[in-house]
């Protein structure tokens, strides 16, 4: 076994508090956290940092979630990093929205920082699983 | 007379008689020429047809009679002799005159009158007897009983006649009766704001009314064409399938190009079905549900964008207290993360009152508590409170150079100024300036709030004062707006009867103005500057 690196998570919401929630979820666990405000700096983060897994809210101002997922999954470079779609909008067709754009998973808000943190590791783990 | 040429006679009478009864449907000249028949054949003096109504016998027509007894007579059934024969049905043959001690007959009136001999014979119908018809002979000669025989003969084709009268009354009453229906259905169908269209089993269309012709919007001609050319995705052998199989009606709505959009009819299919049941065609009726269906959208629309707005605050607060709850922060941490949950909680109820507003202002029911109030003195008030509040900001306010009394609900507009000072703070970066002004002329006061801020790109104003709009999201977080305040505050100024909107330039700040009117009759004075 080389060395454990820690897992690189970009989390994209235009919501200042929200994205303080989160950093407060990862604080002394074994992540390195990138926030984004919206959705270009989103996708600029992602192209710079190559996270392991993308946390994206759904609506953000310039790109929204959903574009922003089918970018990610028609560039050949990202196309397998595991997305993770947030939204306070939560009904049976936006749900469906999201997985058709190919976010592998999907989290309502308000969401338990236990759930979210789990889900997060664990769309990295899946991933390393199917390597 | 021989008895032979009596025969032939009596034959071409009652032929003579037939064709009277088959030539006219006019039951008074059949019954006159009838009678006018049988004078002369019986050589008889009168001769009268009396009708049953309501149990009483009276002169239909008559010959040979004094008016007044033609139109005074009342023989109650079983009276007399008309009355009898009406009641039992059976023929009165009575040769010399018969006195009212006769006890076959009760009820007999003595005329005086010079008769001597009568014949009365029933009219008898299908359903029952509808009258009688009598001759009477004065003098001493009698009928015989080859006469009264004859006379019953005579007496059935007037009962044909009466018969192919009251057929042919009840045809054209039905006639009427329906003539009436038509009309009736005719303006019911040329007056609904509704469309209606008729089709025959395959589809083709039979009968529209205007306003279907208007929802179709084409210059064709419809009758005959198929509803498939209008409606290509109407399921009509799905439909005829449902309606065949004992369903009553089928819903859909349809949309329909039209130059300026789309229109949405809600159509009611149903059949009609023939005399043996089997479906004939179909009744389309058509509803213009245009605007219903944008309603409900924006109704949708509206409560996905209020739930997404509670939600967001919710999230900070439940996953803060969670994060509180399950792990160990110092005593800093734990009062600045209570801290942003309390603002959340402020940013909950602050949309809370803001939807209640909105609700209450939308639903046009809200009542203004107008009172004649100093605007000038409103606005340096909330000026004043928005610089002590915001220091990093430069606040000007720029009075019209006197008291200024409006007849306003103050509580209202110090809440539109509010909304718009507010605004400008969030779009302004620190350091800005904004400058408030208040001009009055004769018969309007304007207030306009002016910032150095960011600015609105030209696309996106003709939605600022909608609801949950918003230009910059991150910008509104930072600031705790609702995405409602801007809304409010138009519903309030078009409540006061006056106008609100911005002017802005991208990157140089924006403009918003609301004007209000002044009534004189109850506004005070308005002191403008020269």
């Amino acid at each position: 076994m080389g060395l454990v690196m820690p897992v690189k998570i970009l989390v994209a919401d235009d919501e200042p508090n929200i994205l303080q929630l989160v950093e407060v979820c990862f604080e002394g666990l074994d992540a390195e956290l990138t926030v984004a405000k919206d959705g270009g700096e989103a996708w600029e983060s992602i192209c710079r940092e190559r996270p392991d897994v993308a946390v994206l809210d759904v609506m953000m101002p310039r790109i929204d979630g959903y574009q922003l997922c089918r970018m990610i999954r028609t560039d050949p470079a990202l196309h397998a990093l595991p997305v993770i779609l947030l939204s306070a909008k939560s009904a049976p067709s936006e749900i469906q929205a999201g997985l058709d754009a190919g976010a592998n998973d999907f989290l309502p808000k308000p969401f338990s920082p236990r759930e979210f943190v789990k889900k997060v590791f664990g769309a990295v783990e899946g991933r390393t699983e199917q390597k | 007379m021989s008895k032979d040429s009596r025969s032939v006679e009596q034959l071409a009478s009652l032929i003579r008689i037939g064709r009277v009864v088959s030539s006219t449907l006019e039951l008074d000249e059949v019954l006159d020429r009838i009678l006018s028949e049988l004078l002369s054949l019986f050589e008889a003096e009168a001769g009268s047809v009396m009708l049953l109504r309501d149990g009483v016998l009276r002169i239909r027509r008559a010959i040979g009679l004094p008016d007044d007894i033609v139109a005074n007579t009342r023989v109650p059934l079983g009276q007399g002799i008309a009355g009898n024969v009406a009641l039992t049905g059976e023929m009165a043959f009575l040769n010399g005159k018969v006195g009212p001690s006769e006890s076959r007959f009760k009820g007999v009136v003595d005329r005086q009158d010079s008769i001597s001999s009568s014949l009365c014979a029933p009219l008898r119908t299908r359903d029952a007897i509808q009258g009688v018809v009598i001759v009477r002979r004065g003098g001493s000669v009698a009928f015989t009983q080859a006469q009264a025989d004859f006379f019953c003969s005579v007496a059935d084709q007037v009962a044909i006649a009466l018969e192919n009268a009251r057929l042919f009354t009840s045809e054209q009453q039905k006639s009427r009766e329906l003539l009436i229906e038509q009309q009736k259905l005719e303006a019911i169908f040329s007056s609904m704001a509704d469309g209606v269209i008729v089709l025959d089993g395959r589809g083709l269309i039979s009968l529209i009314n205007d306003p279907a012709v208007e929802m179709l919007s084409t210059q064709r001609q419809l009758v005959g064409e198929s509803i498939l050319e209008f409606f290509p995705v109407l399921p009509l052998d799905h439909i005829r399938d449902s309606l065949s199989s004992g369903g009553d009606k089928y819903e859909i709505d349809l949309s329909v190009p039209k130059a300026e959009g789309c229109t949405v009819l809600r159509v009611c299919v149903t059949s009609w079905n023939g005399a043996d049941g089997q479906l004939e065609g179909f009744v389309l009726l058509c509803h213009d549900v245009t605007e219903r269906v944008q309603v409900e959208r924006m109704k949708t629309e509206f409560v996905s964008a209020v739930s997404h707005e509670l939600k967001t605050p919710l999230t900070t607060i439940s996953g803060f207290i969670e994060l509180l709850l399950d792990r160990e922060f110092d005593r800093s941490k734990q009062i600045q993360y209570l801290g942003i949950c309390l603002d959340e909680s402020h940013r909950l109820q602050k949309l809370i009152e803001d939807l209640l507003t909105l609700a209450k202002l939308e639903s046009g029911k809200f009542e203004f508590f107008r009172q004649s109030s100093r605007l000038d003195e409103v606005i340096t008030t909330t000026v004043a409170n928005f610089s002590e509040r915001y220091p990093r900001y430069s606040f000007t306010y720029k009075p019209s150079g006197g008291p200024v009394v409006i007849d306003i609900d103050e509580m209202l507009v110090t809440q539109v100024l509010v909304n718009l000072l507010s605004n400008s703070v969030k779009y302004t970066p620190e350091g800005g300036a904004i400058t408030v002004e208040l001009v009055c002329s004769a018969d309007k006061v304007s207030v306009s709030v002016k910032d150095t801020g960011i600015g609105i790109p030209r696309d996106k104003l003709p939605y600022v004062f909608d609801k949950f709009f918003r230009v910059d999201n991150s910008l509104t977080r930072r600031t705790g707006g609702t995405g409602l305040g801007l809304a409010n505050a138009r519903y309030i100024v078009e409540g006061h009867g006056g106008s609100i909107w911005v002017e802005s330039d991208e990157g140089q700040g924006s403009k918003f103005t609301f004007v209000l009117p002044i009534n004189h009759q109850q506004d005070g004075y308005c002191e403008a500057k020269g």
